[in-house]
């Protein structure tokens, strides 16, 4: 998009000379690789196991694990030097441009290598009594984890040399982290008769990242299921109903969230800045706030209850979910102890905060026959939102603030903008307009610009005037659907894997929003040709022709139709895309059998991953699952195979 | 029986097991920090700490960072920002922030205030001889700190031990008041005066360059008290001086001549040590004012520099800032381009004021073609300009780094029908017009597009010489210079001309000796043409680039009506100076250059200080914390 549409990318069109573009490293005839040069990357994982098992023969089962993997990757890239020319149409001359193309190379070698290792050491009892099981796991288990990255970068002289040298370079980079965690887990399992189940289990979680006498945690957790479906007063409705199934569950898991690796450590950081004194270059070393000694595990509390079913001879089953997780211990500041700014530090985060995520999920399935098509489909969705709960002790210096800025009790993602009532259709309502919309008393306004809503109604757009326009962005939408089926038919198979969201919002902007983009670049044409125009564009006199967006300006981002967020250029996203499919047919054994070829079995097929969406993105050519407000990633790729497979 | 046994066997091992737990995790370390043990009593790691301390001095506009302020108050306007969403990039700037030079650079004081007290405290192997030396030299950035948030804030409160809190829920006893704006000047006064002899670095009678001796200090003192002398005098020729009821800004009439007193020794005692001269090794002016910058090696105006040393340390002005025509990357180039008042700024060298001759107002009528003079050679309408200009700036008609600038707008061709010449102007570098002949050049100027010059004129100070030190991937390692042997000689010709008096001969030879380098004639200036608007001058001409204009004009009190924010006023405008070809086949003026001058086209809001700007603001949060700290005046 930051190319223009009057520049080729070759001078005269001659593919021997890359014309020298307003700016060349994105002129497509620069792409490839015998021009501008090339990154390989390598990745290389080796990982065993080992283990051994015991059976004391009672119940008793004991398994001891080690497992060690090494990860490596190696990234090298070579970028080139190459010159720009520009055509000379008089003197027909192809002439360098002195200061074009591109003489900034680099050759750059990226080394890490990851190495793991995990022991573990189970103890697992299993018994009957009667209509009593009971089972049993103890365990412990242990990972540490080293990386080592290593970069080294030069300015290569030639283009035609990959081998580095020492009187070439410029950069060293080197890293080496480590990481260890520990955890000793229980669990106790109690089964009466495949009616009442019960299971307690506990944990005890270590962690390198906390002051030694925080880095221990420990988390429990309870579970509970009840087939109604076996209680003998179910019997008279078997019938419908060939299981039925309750379930609950409250269990607590550690999470290590806001918190950095030796964050209780004073002293100094190495390598923090460098100054050059009397001809030599210093490494700095900084000094470090003060230390996170308070700081323990975030405690995830979730709680859930279920329902599993059956019915019509398990031709429709079935399960719905209600599900609440609750985090605890969020780090957080103890805001309400001013220390002074003149100490020169702030105080260090301890557990205060809380929050939660809220949802139900729920998903049916029905298999079925309709003469000779055998099918199934099931359908499944999740609806879930975020709320933070407590924050510490929360301050505000008045309601707005409080309204504004809270997030007590409230859900997560509030996506704060402008209401936007409508376009300025002429001139005289611009002058006669009585609030201040652009902030210069609307002098910079045309005929199709943004009216923006005055909430307060203060005659001034400003923050004042934000409220609630959308949904979460960039997050995953609240509501997520899925559809699986799959069909049947004499040796014929088809597969269709729907996926889908809703409640989600995308605001577009930049490239998407302001014409000529960000980057003195290009627009897409459903921005530039929709638009408020002048009759004659030599012409400002001319009469206003009405488009959808507002009329374009080169180099006025700060206008306040781009400048300000509003729900003019918000998109409310929803869609259902067809994930992926596949047809496949198995040859008949009798077909097999006839050609004698001593094939036991023979398929052929074809799968396609993103087929289509339905969606409301299509307008702007934005894939509907892209978050990026530009719009400028790789959307989702279509993949289509065909294979065959024979068994002999 | 055997079961139980083997029960054991198991059990055991798992009972060692829930032994090495913590012994795991006690086990990684980290790579990147090192424990106050390693530091205090190891030489090489104190100077390690200086080194991050040093860096960490505050920066406005300076070449390795904040570059995009050059491009705010009147050296220049910003166009070649990749990134051209702000105001700041886009020339909209139609108010300066309150905050805008705000700082409040606590951390800073406390990690000095932390290693003063450990050095006296943990350096139990040190000689008390080197205790002393990197304590003076703490001392010395400390105060150069409180130097920068005086001029900013006014009085700050002044910090010299570590605060530390007791974790017992009530704070108050950390609190401090504002010192007054006297107190902090006079504070930094005291500490210079009492480290200057401990300090060191001093090697067999040659200062260090980088690290603090007794001429930085010097350096220093003469800087902080000219400010001190100067805001003392003309804040109070204000209508309504700035202060507050505290005095937490604002500086008594009275102690205006101490000051500038108290500068003029500091610098004469820099100017007697015979250590430092003027730049004067090539014998054209312009070169030698160029080299006085980028030549590093027997440089003997530096006090004291920022270094910077390829590829382990270095910075990217000249990627930045070079001339279009000659940079070395396919990226960036040209992202501050010096403005015409800058140009015209400076004088011509038989004296006279520096206004450039026969230029058209480039309205493209025959009223605005009236004043030209056709030029044979582009950088003729530059002759006989004060040196500096050459040294300082690229402007059409000229070369640099050994290739030609190649500075044309577009060409004006005579028009018979109309009587008048007519403009042809493109976006495409290095165009060719109908006749085969240079449109537009490689340089520009160019009105829309980016990366090139919108004014006409690019920088060249502070610009590497070598080759590829404009490409991102080499980049150059020119030094930033924080206090230089010609702001010594200008510092002590201000305060000698405002002692007045006896005075007034040093005055004389001090900023003579600055023109003279320039290339004006010994004693250009005399008794009655010496006044302080010529010394102001001087000191934009001579300093420009090196982080001076903004907090002169605070100090002098004249932001306010030098940039007050109308389009009227010259100097609140940024201006262009485009050069163009003549076509005029059979006509004498065929092939010569003619120059129109207009507002830079990329230049949107004049600049506006208010007078809330003399004094940053106070962040919400700093008030919060601390009751005691009172706000600035207008905020």
């Amino acid at each position: 998009m930051r190319n223009w549409p009057i520049e080729r990318p070759y001078a005269n069109d001659n593919p021997l000379y890359v014309n020298n573009t307003h700016s060349i490293n994105i002129n497509p005839a620069t792409y490839k690789e015998a021009f501008t040069g090339w990154t390989d990357e390598y990745t290389r994982v080796f990982k065993s196991n080992i283990y051994a098992d015991y059976d004391f023969g009672f119940g008793l089962k004991a398994r001891a694990t080690y497992s060690y993997e090494y990860f490596n990757w190696i990234m090298e890239c070579f970028e080139f030097t190459y010159p720009a020319y520009t055509y000379d149409r008089v003197a027909k001359t192809y002439n360098q441009v002195v200061g074009g193309g591109n003489l900034n190379p680099y050759r750059r070698t990226d080394r890490q290598h990851n190495e793991t290792k995990y022991a573990q050491l189970q103890l697992n009892y299993n018994k009957k009594f009667g209509k009593h099981t009971i089972a049993a796991t103890a365990a412990y288990d242990q990972t540490r984890m080293d990386l080592q990255f290593l970069r080294i970068h030069t300015i290569p002289p030639t283009n035609y040399i990959p081998i580095q040298n020492l009187v070439d370079q410029d950069e060293l980079n080197n890293q080496w982290t480590m990481s260890a965690r520990a955890s000793y887990t229980g669990r106790l399992n109690y089964n009466f008769n495949e009616k009442y189940l019960l299971e307690a289990i506990g944990r005890y979680d270590g962690s390198y990242m906390y002051a030694k006498e925080n880095r221990w945690g420990f988390f429990p957790g309870v579970l509970f299921g009840w087939r109604l479906s076996n209680e003998p007063f179910f019997k008279s409705l078997k019938g419908i109903f060939s299981e039925l199934k309750l379930r609950g569950s409250w269990g607590q898991t550690g999470a290590e969230s806001g918190v950095s690796a030796f964050g209780y450590l004073g002293g100094f950081n190495w390598s923090s800045g460098s100054y050059r004194f009397n001809g030599v270059t210093y490494t700095g070393i900084a000094p470090r706030g003060l230390p996170v000694t308070k700081l323990s595990w975030v405690t995830n509390t979730s709680t859930n209850i279920g329902i599993d079913f059956a019915i019509f001879n398990d031709k429709i089953t079935g399960q719905f979910d209600v599900f609440r997780r609750k985090r605890t211990g969020i780090p957080a500041a103890r805001y309400d102890v001013l220390i002074p700014s003149e100490v020169g530090y702030s105080l260090p985060n301890e557990n205060l905060n809380s929050a939660e995520n809220r949802g139900v999920e729920g998903m049916v399935t029905y298999r079925g026959k309709m003469g000779p098509v055998i099918f199934n489909i099931g359908v499944n969705t999740t609806l879930s939102r975020s709320k933070t709960l407590e924050t510490y002790k929360p301050r505000f210096g008045n309601s707005w603030d409080e309204y504004r800025n809270s997030s007590q009790g409230r859900w997560d993602n509030i996506n704060w903008g402008y209401h936007i009532l409508g376009q300025f259709q002429s001139q005289e309502q611009i002058d006669d307009y009585p609030v201040n919309v652009d902030g210069s008393g609307n002098r910079t306004l045309l005929p199709g610009d943004l009216i923006y809503e005055d909430l307060n109604g203060d005659k001034i757009i400003n923050t004042m005037d934000q409220k609630p326009i959308g949904y979460a962005t960039g997050s995953n939408p609240y509501m997520s659907f899925g559809l699986n089926s799959q069909f049947n038919y004499k040796g014929i198979d088809l597969v269709l894997v729907f996926g889908g969201g809703t409640m989600q919002t995308w605001i577009y902007s930049n490239e998407l929003k302001i014409p000529y983009g960000t980057n003195n670049g290009n627009s897409p044409q459903w921005l530039l040709g929709d638009r408020w125009h002048r009759a004659d564009p030599y012409d400002n006199t001319s009469e206003w022709i009405p488009g959808y967006y507002p009329p374009t300006r080169k180099d006025f981002q700060t206008h306040s139709n781009f400048s300000r967020t509003n729900d003019f250029y918000r998109v409310n996203v929803s869609y259902l895309r067809l994930g992926s499919t596949e047809i496949g047919y198995n040859v008949s054994q009798k077909l097999l059998n006839r050609f004698k070829l001593g094939l036991t079995k023979a398929r052929i097929y074809t799968n396609i991953s993103n087929l289509f969406s339905i969606d409301n993105t299509l307008k702007f050519q934005v894939d509907p699952e892209v978050s990026s407000s530009s719009g400028l990633v790789y959307p989702q790729s279509r993949v289509f195979n065909f294979g065959f497979s024979l068994t002999f | 029986m055997k079961n139980i046994l083997k029960f054991l066997i198991i059990l055991i091992p798992l009972f060692f097991f829930s032994r090495c737990g913590d012994k795991l995790l006690d086990q990684p370390w980290s790579t990147t920090i090192l424990l106050e043990s390693q530091v205090w009593n190891d030489k090489a790691m104190i100077t390690d700490l200086l080194a991050n301390l040093y860096n960490r001095l505050p920066v406005h506009s300076q070449i390795n960072s904040g570059e995009t302020n050059y491009g705010c108050y009147d050296e220049g306007v910003n166009t070649g920002s990749q990134e051209s969403s702000t105001d700041i990039a886009n020339n909209n700037l139609t108010t300066y922030s309150y905050s805008r030079w705000t700082l409040w650079d606590y951390t800073y004081i406390r990690d000095l205030n932390q290693a003063i007290e450990s050095i006296k405290k943990y350096s139990s192997k040190l000689t008390v001889k080197e205790k002393q030396q990197f304590s003076a030299e703490l001392r010395f950035l400390r105060a150069y700190d409180y130097f920068e948030m005086v001029k900013r804030m006014g009085g700050v409160p002044i910090i010299t031990t570590q605060l530390i809190y007791d974790f017992s829920g009530d704070p108050t006893y950390l609190r401090h008041a504002r010192n007054t704006e006297e107190e902090v000047y006079d504070f930094i006064a005291s500490e210079l005066d009492a480290i200057k002899d401990s300090v060191g670095n001093i090697s067999s009678g040659t200062p260090s360059k980088d690290r603090a001796n007794k001429y930085s200090v010097l350096a220093l003192k003469c800087r902080a008290m000219l400010y001190a002398g100067s805001i003392a005098k003309y804040n109070n020729l204000l209508a309504t001086p700035i202060t507050t009821p505290g005095k937490e800004v604002g500086l008594p009439a009275a102690r205006s001549a101490g000051y500038y007193q108290a500068s003029l020794n500091a610098a004469k005692e820099i100017i007697n040590s015979g250590i430092y001269s003027l730049y004067n090794k090539n014998p054209n002016p312009g070169e030698n004012f160029y080299e006085m910058i980028v030549k590093k090696a027997g440089n003997p105006e530096m006090i004291m520099t920022t270094d910077f040393l390829i590829p382990t340390r270095k910075h990217n002005w000249s990627y930045h800032e070079i001339c279009r025509t000659m940079r070395e990357d396919n990226l960036s180039s040209s992202a501050i381009n010096p403005d015409l008042g800058l140009v015209e700024a400076f004088d011509y060298l038989d004296g006279t004021a520096g206004t450039l001759k026969g230029v058209g107002t480039g309205s493209n009528t025959a009223a605005g073609q009236t004043n030209w003079i056709f030029y044979d050679k582009p950088n003729d309408i530059f002759a006989n300009k004060d040196a500096r200009l050459y040294g300082t700036i690229v402007y059409p008609g000229t070369s640099f780094k050994g290739v030609d600038v190649e500075m044309q707008a577009g060409v004006y061709e005579w028009s018979a029908s109309l009587n008048r010449y007519v403009r042809y102007e493109s976006e495409t570098f290095h165009s060719l017009y109908t006749d085969g002949k240079l449109l537009t050049g490689n340089g520009g100027p160019m009105r829309i597009s980016q990366e090139v010059s919108n004014t006409g004129f690019y920088i060249k100070k502070f610009i590497d010489p070598a080759t590829l030190s404009s490409a991102r991937g080499v980049g150059t390692d020119i030094w930033w210079v924080r206090f230089r042997y010609g702001e010594i000689l200008l510092n002590a010709a201000e305060a000698a001309f405002e002692l007045g008096g006896a005075n007034i001969p040093d005055a004389l030879t001090y900023v003579n000796m600055v023109r003279q380098r320039a290339g004006f004639p010994a004693n250009s200036l005399y008794t009655s043409t010496l006044t302080l608007a010529k010394l102001q001058s001087e000191r934009r001409l001579e300093l420009a680039y090196e982080d001076h204009r903004v907090w002169d004009l605070m100090r002098w009190r004249i932001s306010h009506t030098v940039w007050n924010g109308s389009s009227a006023t010259p100097s609140a405008n940024q201006y262009a100076l485009y050069p163009y070809r003549v076509i005029r086949p059979g006509h004498p003026n065929d092939g010569k250059y003619v120059f129109d001058r207009f507002l830079a086209p990329k230049f949107k809001a004049a600049r506006f200080f208010q007078m809330g700007n003399y004094y940053s603001a106070i962040s919400q949060s700093v008030l919060d914390n601390n009751p005691l700290i009172v706000k600035n005046p207008f905020h």
